[in-house]
């Protein structure tokens, strides 16, 4: 599938002492840079603060990048942030690919430094062979049909009809009961202000 | 229909009874030590389990 | 209500039944079943006549059965439409010997008993569940003599007794002998928050409802005195603390403690209570004119199952349908463009039922005013090269998302791109290997595999954890700083249902000597029951490592979900152990037998696919002759 070695970019963030105070992340960077298809790496303080994803940029322009991998916190966090960035770089925002090194990695192994430090290399490791493999790819888009349907007629069903209607959107309102209302058509006053329910 | 059967537990090594229903796939937990790799004792796994150690509880 | 009828934009259809729903967020398609009214709701005036004329007699629904109704009727004054209805399961027309009295008095000649259903098929974008729920039926535990004593009655009947437009005309009467009672009680919790025998929930709006019934009791009736026999009085919303202080400034007697005994007099009809009360340890005894029970909520039994089925919703352990998140999108189902609305949900009152319609329509009114739709790109795409149509692709889907195939006709399965959410779980499934996952393929977790166990793989754990619990569950134990040893690699899925036995069996060749799989509980799956598989799946491995002479404790598996912070060090830290146990001989031992076990399962699956290609190349042959 991979037709020639990718030119990968390694970002790795110290994310202040987050990350940095725990983990050898100068160690990390020296070793991200021995593994195949890494042609640059850029030790950052903070990575997904402007300065840190300009260079981001800079990098893919400077160094041809191909594929980024960035070692800080969980996909879960910056995942949106780095696609964005790469994509403003140029690259298919796909192409990026995260090591969670904090959440994962320092946050949990304080008292180990060593250890933090070898599996946060590992964690890099195991993210730029996910990286070299990445395709880039598109995100299909579809037309929205312009009209809703709400399935019951009780106080929420008319509710979100009536919303939906005064939203301008064209709204069926499905009721199996020959009424709508519901339960509460069959309440006499409702709490907490005692007013009637029809 | 369910039936009363003995589970095991590849972490722990506990034996426990569980209702099972063969045609019902439901989440099943150690009672002991919480982890969910439980499965049906056979004759197979109970000769395993005699030679597995386990994980120290507590 | 009225203001539904009249929206220019909302289109009334009652008396109807969502038949069959298809197609995917943005593009959906429903038939609807228009049940036959036999009465032309538009040209009827509701003036009544045909209702005299009718002699069929029946409970009225509406009134709880308190009193009756014709087989054409009204349901209730201001019903929307305000048009009559025909019960045809009433009406005498359909049998041998036609009544007939409603059409020859009707001079709107509205009334058709020829009516039939019709099917009214529609284009949505979007779609709101608000199915409602039940009320619990207490004939289920007669544990308060519902079904022996006349003076114990539902909180349901109550609202009818004590309304205006009820069958007493809102003079509060006890059944047996039409007094007016002077002492009520109520008993809470009547199918709420007993797990052995009811519902294990609290039903949320009964303690109010209650409240709020001893308040219209004291307005009626001054000298009236209502006892409440309560678990916890629970009064947490806007107004509720200040309404309930109302209720206890009125007299009402609040008694903590839910009814041991309950029996009726015979004679006087008066119902005796006795009841510890748990605030004073005494057994106290009370003599009530009439008992109101205070019923829980239940999810809905008909008619909302069937909803449930067409989208394919899941629900909790309590049987109210599941969210996609309980926090962050409370109002989504977990497939893309359906909304939740009211107590289908969960158990609420107006104001909630109302709050949650508001938000599921704006959820819905954003999607249908971008008029597009973007999915993001993890989705599968089957290649047809080896596909033998064997269909289990489409079986496993949790979405319904790919197409039935069908071999004699030479049609393969196909991927709804809108409609995958990309678990990936036919991906792993898939004999044939011909299923792609985008940006989870085979290649890029392999290589992952791959990576971690280069270098002294003894020292590691090879773990799958899938994006929206158990990785989640990891980021909660790092924010806690939960603090476990380094020996577990982790390697994110979307679902633990992508996790191939391929990438569990690469794991063994290359050297792992423990892998744990790892997912969200079954209640919390994000693909609804794609984690099913997942288990399905490592108790087949189990089998096969066993087959191969390996100890199944090497493949280990956990539910962990996004707030299970503690869960998931504890395991990692079980993982530790374990791994401290497997010796480098029985690794090496393994690694061989699984090569070998690869091996001739490739060169089964080489076979399988010459002769799909085989099969492929007939098919093409015969469509060419065909044109």
């Amino acid at each position: 599938m991979v037709q020639k070695l990718p030119r990968i970019g390694v970002f790795v963030c110290d994310c202040g002492l987050n990350i940095a105070g725990v983990v050898d992340t100068a160690e990390v960077s020296r070793y991200a840079a021995t593994l195949p298809g890494v042609v640059a790496v850029i030790r950052n303080r903070y990575t997904c603060a402007d300065p840190g994803q300009n260079e981001i940029k800079k990098a893919i322009a400077e160094h041809n990048l191909d594929r980024v991998v960035i070692a800080s916190c969980t996909p879960k966090i910056h995942e949106p942030t780095f696609r964005k960035c790469v994509a403003e770089g140029g690259l298919n925002p796909y192409l990026m690919e995260m090591a969670n090194i904090r959440e994962h990695c320092s946050w949990v192994h304080q008292a180990d430094r060593a250890g933090a430090t070898e599996k946060a290399k590992d964690l890099v490791r195991s993210s730029v062979a996910r990286a070299t493999c990445l395709q880039p790819q598109d995100e299909a888009i579809f037309p929205v049909t312009g009209a809703a349907l709400v399935i019951g007629g009780g106080v929420a069903g008319i509710q979100a009809a009536l919303d939906l209607g005064d939203l301008g959107h064209k709204v069926y309102l499905v009721e199996k009961e020959p009424t709508i209302g519901g339960i509460m058509a069959a309440l006499d006053k409702t709490y907490p202000t005692m007013d009637c329910s029809i | 229909m369910a039936e009363s059967t003995t589970f095991y537990c590849l972490r722990c090594q506990n034996r426990f009874p569980v209702q099972y229903d063969p045609k019902e796939v439901k989440e099943r937990s150690c009672p002991r030590c919480g982890s969910n790799s439980v499965r049906k004792e056979t004759p197979a796994a109970a000769e395993t389990q005699a030679r597995s150690p386990s994980v120290k509880i507590g | 209500m009225m203001d539904a009828g009249r929206h220019p934009k909302v289109e009334l259809l009652t008396d109807s039944e969502v038949e069959e729903i298809s197609g995917f967020v943005g593009n959906f398609r429903a038939r609807i079943r228009r049940k036959a009214r036999y009465v032309d709701e538009k040209a009827c005036t509701s003036c009544g006549e045909c209702a005299k004329v009718c002699p069929v007699v029946v409970p009225d629904e509406y009134q709880q059965g308190l009193s009756s109704r014709r087989a054409i009727y009204l349901p209730f004054p201001q019903a929307v439409p305000s048009s009559y209805a025909l019960n045809m399961s009433d009406c005498l027309g359909v049998r041998p010997i036609a009544c007939g009295k409603c059409v020859e008095v009707c001079d709107k000649k509205c009334i058709d008993l020829d009516m039939e259903d019709r099917f009214l098929d529609i284009e949505i974008g979007t779609i709101v569940v608000a199915t409602g729920l039940d009320v619990y039926d207490p004939r289920a535990q007669d544990e308060y003599g519902y079904t022996r004593f006349e003076n114990v009655i539902t909180s349901m009947e109550f609202e009818r007794l004590i309304c205006a437009g009820g069958p007493t005309g809102g003079h509060l009467i006890r059944p047996s002998d039409r007094k007016t009672p002077k002492r009520i009680g109520f008993v809470q919790c009547v199918g709420s928050r007993a797990p052995a025998r009811a519902a294990p929930y609290c039903s949320n709006v009964c303690c109010m409802n209650t409240v709020k019934d001893t308040l219209l009791i004291s307005e009626h009736d001054p000298d009236a005195v209502s006892h409440v026999f309560y678990t916890d009085m629970r009064a947490f919303g806007k107004g509720f603390e200040d309404l309930y202080r109302r209720s206890r400034e009125a007299g009402v007697r609040y008694v903590r403690g839910l009814p041991g005994h309950v029996k009726q007099d015979p004679k006087t009809g008066d119902v005796r209570v006795t009841v510890e009360n748990t605030l004073t340890g005494d057994l106290e005894r009370y003599e009530v004119d009439l008992l109101v029970l205070s019923v829980g909520l239940v999810p809905k039994k008909n008619g909302g199952n069937k909803v449930k089925e067409l989208l394919a919703l899941s629900s909790t352990s309590d049987g109210f349908l599941l969210e996609a998140h309980p926090k962050l999108k409370p109002v989504d189902a977990p497939t893309r463009g359906v909304y939740f609305a009211g107590c289908v949900e969960a158990p609420k009152d107006v104001k909630d039922s109302v709050t949650q319609a508001s938000a599921a329509a704006a959820r819905a009114g954003a999607l249908l005013a971008a008029g597009r739709v973007k999915i993001e790109a993890i989705t599968a795409e089957i290649e047809r090269e080896g596909c033998n149509f064997c269909g289990r692709c489409a079986r496993v889907c949790p979405y319904h998302a790919i197409t039935e195939s069908d071999k004699k006709r030479g049609l393969y399965p196909v991927v709804i791109q809108a409609a995958c959410a990309g678990c990936g779980t036919c991906a792993a499934e898939c004999p044939n290997d011909t299923i792609t996952m985008r940006h989870f393929t085979d290649l890029q977790l392999l290589g992952q595999v791959d990576a971690i166990l280069e270098e002294k793989p003894m020292e590691k754990v090879v773990a799958f954890a899938c994006n929206w619990c158990s990785y989640a569950g990891g980021d909660t134990c790092g924010t806690s700083r939960l603090q476990y040893p380094p020996s577990v690699r982790l390697i994110r899925t979307m679902c633990s249902g992508r996790v191939d036995e391929d990438f569990v069996w690469h794991a063994f060749e290359k050297g792992a000597p423990l892998v744990l799989v790892s997912g969200c509980h079954f209640s919390d799956c994000h693909y609804i029951s794609a984690v099913t598989w997942t288990q399905q799946r490592v108790e087949k491995i189990w089998i096969q490592m066993e087959k191969l002479g390996m100890r199944p404790e090497r493949l280990q598996l956990d539910w962990i979900s996004a707030a299970e912070g503690q869960k998931f060090a504890r395991v990692m830290r079980q993982m530790d152990e374990l791994l401290k146990q497997i010796t480098p001989e029985e690794v090496e031992q393994s690694k061989k037998a699984v090569a070998e076990f690869l091996r001739q399962k490739r060169e089964k699956l080489e076979k399988r696919k010459a002769k799909a290609a085989e099969g492929a190349g007939a098919l093409a042959a015969a469509a060419l002759e065909k044109s």
